[in-house]
């Protein structure tokens, strides 16, 4: 196998207080490698840092200790092998969708007609048809984040980064929206880094789950998912899924219930 | 399926707004009525009636002296208005996205909001005399500040997830500004070029009246001076009603390049 | 976040006597206001132009002013226009828009007017003031009053339509009645708005007192501005000026204390 496309070693991040008396950790000691091709969840409390860190991986936000590496290089700010679909989608509300979708190429300075080409494929890819000319504030949530998706497949990334993508929508059309994302991912097994708060969402996803702490934010397991692949809605009823989801929770729950841990991550 | 849901509600709007239309021409009725009836053309200083200020505008509009006020009274609008935009839209947006210049310059946009520009007028006077160009510096004066204002906050209350996304797909620092910033911050800048006009006709109003006459403002004191009511009344009408309609013209325009911000319904 | 292993480095040092962040975040505009007055002053010595005297100067007439009673006497003239003006503009605009809130009809009846007057250059109504009304107090306080009134009348207005959804459905379901739902639920709720209206309506009504006393020419401080004006003794002219601008502030910034004292939420 070749190189991996994420390696993590000793990564920490420190907040400072605006009057630069205190520092908080976010995050401490984080290590992680994540391999080509593989989808990978991020899960853990409210503030273990988990959406920090995607971000940290996009490159846009500095860190202060350890080493981060994507294909064996150190970044620098955000890269076209990288790219990130937003958690509250964050289209350009005067924009329609095709014009969302080719965003990022248009910032590349690609020229117009290969822009169209590419939007409109990638429209059909996340089923999108018949609503190029549409406005983000006509489309439901689900629609609004396959523009999100769609955005971010146009710059043919390596590496997909999604920060809570799913959150914002309600139980049905965020599994559908699951299954249409495992479909495309099958086609380009591009690598993913996805974080979540839902563990049933991790674990039908992914092929590794991350669990992370708090005090400071951290990798506290990480969990191998040896579902089979391709996974359907009937991988939900499996026997296997509902134990994987069950001690992902047993583990989120040990660490949450800890109640001075759970004041602390609050303030 | 759109047309379905729309139509009967379509069919009361038209209804209520049929409604709305009666009501508001009985309110005027009325109020022309009790002006009638309440005004007294006989005495010199008295309120002037409906027919006897019809009257007067109906001779000031045929000897032309009403128009060619106006005429002279709105070159200083126009001048001083469009000298406004284009000092405050820049400043607007070169405050709106440096904090630090922000805070310099900042302070001294609040307290020259906070004061009565009416008072500067005898400064500006000083400086450029009895002039067309000291017309035009204070309707500047009035609108250039609450331009300035609202172009600086809508600049500053940009999403800052957009920016963010933007960062993430590579934009450079004038592509942010170009595809992101500006096009996000257009409904606070158009509310801010609206309420800039209100203004500016309040300045255009002061400066005539007070010292530099000329236009509008120098027939109102000649018919002031010569007590009659009735040609005072009827010019501010015609004053008054040029402000509104401006601004409403302004507030549609205002309203359309601002359509995205709308509602989430489907149209 | 001041507790548990989070939190590193050392406690909070005592507190200055400049707090340090204040003085990171306004000494950039303290140092250039420094640098404005210095540079008025000399091109005001330097220059010797009409439209510019030298700040020392302006002072010195401000002090002049202070010592000798003018502002105090003008002052007291114009606090009671604007009080006056102030209190039947409060009155009046939470009357007109309270019945536009409440009653739908009265809404359609009047909005497109309130807008319009709100958007309007009203002060072109002060010569007419004058005709009818004379140079004394009725002029100038109804110049206050439709400088003031509209934005006050717009925020009743929209206190009173602007509730909650689902506050008054948790209230119907709770069995409020109408008459409760109107004084425990829609009237709180309009509060923090009326307390924004009365604090626009106050700048507002501060420039429509000096722009009818300055228009009215006689009385008042805006009578000074047009006295020192048309004489062009410049720097009492200034003098009068940053000591409206002052007064300004004062009442504006007055009037957004006492409402944030009487609401906290707002």
């Amino acid at each position: 196998m070749s190189k991996p496309a994420i390696e993590i070693r000793g990564l920490g991040k420190m907040y400072r207080e605006s009057d630069g008396d205190a520092a908080f950790r976010a995050l401490g000691d984080v290590n992680l490698t994540i391999g080509d091709g593989e989808f990978v969840s991020l899960i853990g409390p409210s503030g273990c840092g988990k959406t920090t860190l995607l971000k940290i991986i996009d490159g846009l936000i500095p860190f202060d200790e350890g080493e981060l590496l994507v294909k064996g290089q150190p970044i620098r700010g955000p890269g076209r092998e990288r790219a990130v679909v937003f958690q509250n989608f964050a289209l350009l509300p005067w924009l329609n969708v095709r014009d969302n979708i080719a965003f990022g190429l248009k910032l590349q300075g690609t020229d117009a007609a290969a822009m169209r080409q590419t939007a409109d494929e990638l429209i059909s890819m996340v089923g999108l048809d018949g609503f190029a000319d549409r406005y983000p504030r006509q489309l439901s949530g689900g629609m609004q984040q396959r523009v999100g998706l769609a955005r971010a497949l146009a710059v043919d990334p390596a590496i997909l980064l999604m920060d809570e993508p799913f959150g914002a929508l309600d139980a049905q059309t965020r599994n559908i929206l699951q299954g249409d994302l495992l479909d495309i991912w099958d086609r380009s097994r591009k690598t993913v880094v996805f974080v979540t708060h839902a563990m049933d969402e991790a674990v039908f996803l992914s092929d590794r789950v991350v669990l992370m702490g708090t005090h400071p934010g951290r990798v506290h397991e990480v969990i191998d998912i040896d579902l089979p692949r391709p996974r359907t809605d009937e991988t939900r009823s499996d026997p296997r899924f509902v134990e994987l989801s069950s001690y992902v929770w047993e583990v989120l729950r040990t660490m949450i219930g800890h109640p001075r841990r759970q004041v602390a991550a609050a303030s | 399926m759109t047309t379905l849901v729309a139509r009967p509600r379509t069919f009361a709007r038209v209804q209520g707004g049929l409604k709305k239309v009666l009501l508001r021409s009985a309110i005027l009725v009325v109020l022309i009525v009790l002006w009638q009836m309440g005004g007294n053309d006989e005495v010199r200083l008295g309120l002037p009636t409906f027919v006897g200020t019809m009257r007067a505008l109906g001779e000031m509009l045929a000897d032309g002296s009403l128009l060619e006020a106006l005429w002279i009274t709105n070159q200083a609008l126009v001048v001083g208005y469009l000298l406004a935009i284009v000092v405050s839209l820049p400043l607007g947006v070169a405050m709106g996205s440096s904090p630090a210049f922000e805070r310099v310059a900042g302070p001294y946009l609040i307290i020259l909001q906070a004061a009565p520009m009416i008072a500067l007028v005898p400064i500006v006077q000083a400086g450029l005399g009895l002039t067309f160009a000291a017309r035009v510096a204070i309707v500047f004066l009035f609108s250039f500040i609450y331009m300035t204002i609202n172009t600086m906050v809508g600049v500053r209350s940009v999403d800052p997830a957009l920016k963010e996304m933007s960062r993430s797909f590579l934009a450079s620092a004038s592509q942010r500004m170009r595809f992101v910033i500006l096009p996000a911050a257009v409904p606070g800048i158009m509310a801010g070029v609206r309420l800039g006009l209100g203004r500016a006709m309040i300045g255009m109003v002061v400066a005539e009246l007070a010292l530099i006459g000329a236009g509008v403002g120098s027939l109102i004191l000649d018919y002031q001076v010569r007590f009659q009511p009735a040609y005072v009344f009827a010019i501010i009408l015609v004053v008054v009603l040029e402000g509104v309609l401006l601004m409403e013209i302004a507030r549609r325009l205002e309203l359309r390049l601002s359509q995205w911000k709308g509602s989430t319904v489907l149209e | 976040m001041t507790q548990g292993a989070a939190v590193i480095g050392q406690p909070a040092p005592r507190r200055a006597l400049v707090p340090r962040r204040w003085l990171a975040h306004n000494g950039p505009f303290l140092l250039s206001f420094v640098l404005v007055m210095a540079t008025w002053e000399l091109l005001g010595r330097t220059l010797d132009l009409l439209m510019l005297p030298p700040i020392s100067a302006i002072f010195a007439a401000l002090w002049q002013f202070t010592i000798d009673g003018t502002l105090a006497d003008q002052l007291f003239v114009s606090l009671l226009t604007l009080f006056i003006g102030m209190v039947i503009s409060i009155l009046l605009g939470i009357a007109i828009g309270a019945a536009m809130g409440l009653s739908r009809t009265v809404e359609s009846a009047l909005d497109v007017y309130v807008n319009a007057m709100m958007a309007a250059p009203m002060v072109a109504f002060v010569p007419l003031f004058i005709l009818l009304f004379g140079l004394g107090y009725p002029t100038r306080v109804l110049t206050v009053i439709i400088f003031a009134i509209f934005p006050i009348i717009v925020n009743a207005f929209a206190g009173l339509r602007n509730i909650d959804r689902s506050t008054v459905e948790m209230a119907r379901s709770f069995g409020a009645t109408k008459r409760q739902l109107l004084w425990q639920v829609r009237i709180p709720g309009a509060f923090p708005y009326l307390l924004a209206g009365i604090r626009l309506g106050t700048a507002r009504g501060v420039k429509g007192l000096i722009n009818g006393e300055v228009l009215v020419t006689v009385v008042g401080l805006g009578g000074l501005v047009n006295q020192y004006g048309t004489a062009f003794t410049m720097d009492r002219l200034y003098a009068i000026i940053f000591f409206i601008i002052a007064l300004a502030l004062v009442l504006v910034r007055g009037v957004e204390w006492i409402s944030r004292r009487l609401v906290p939420q707002a």
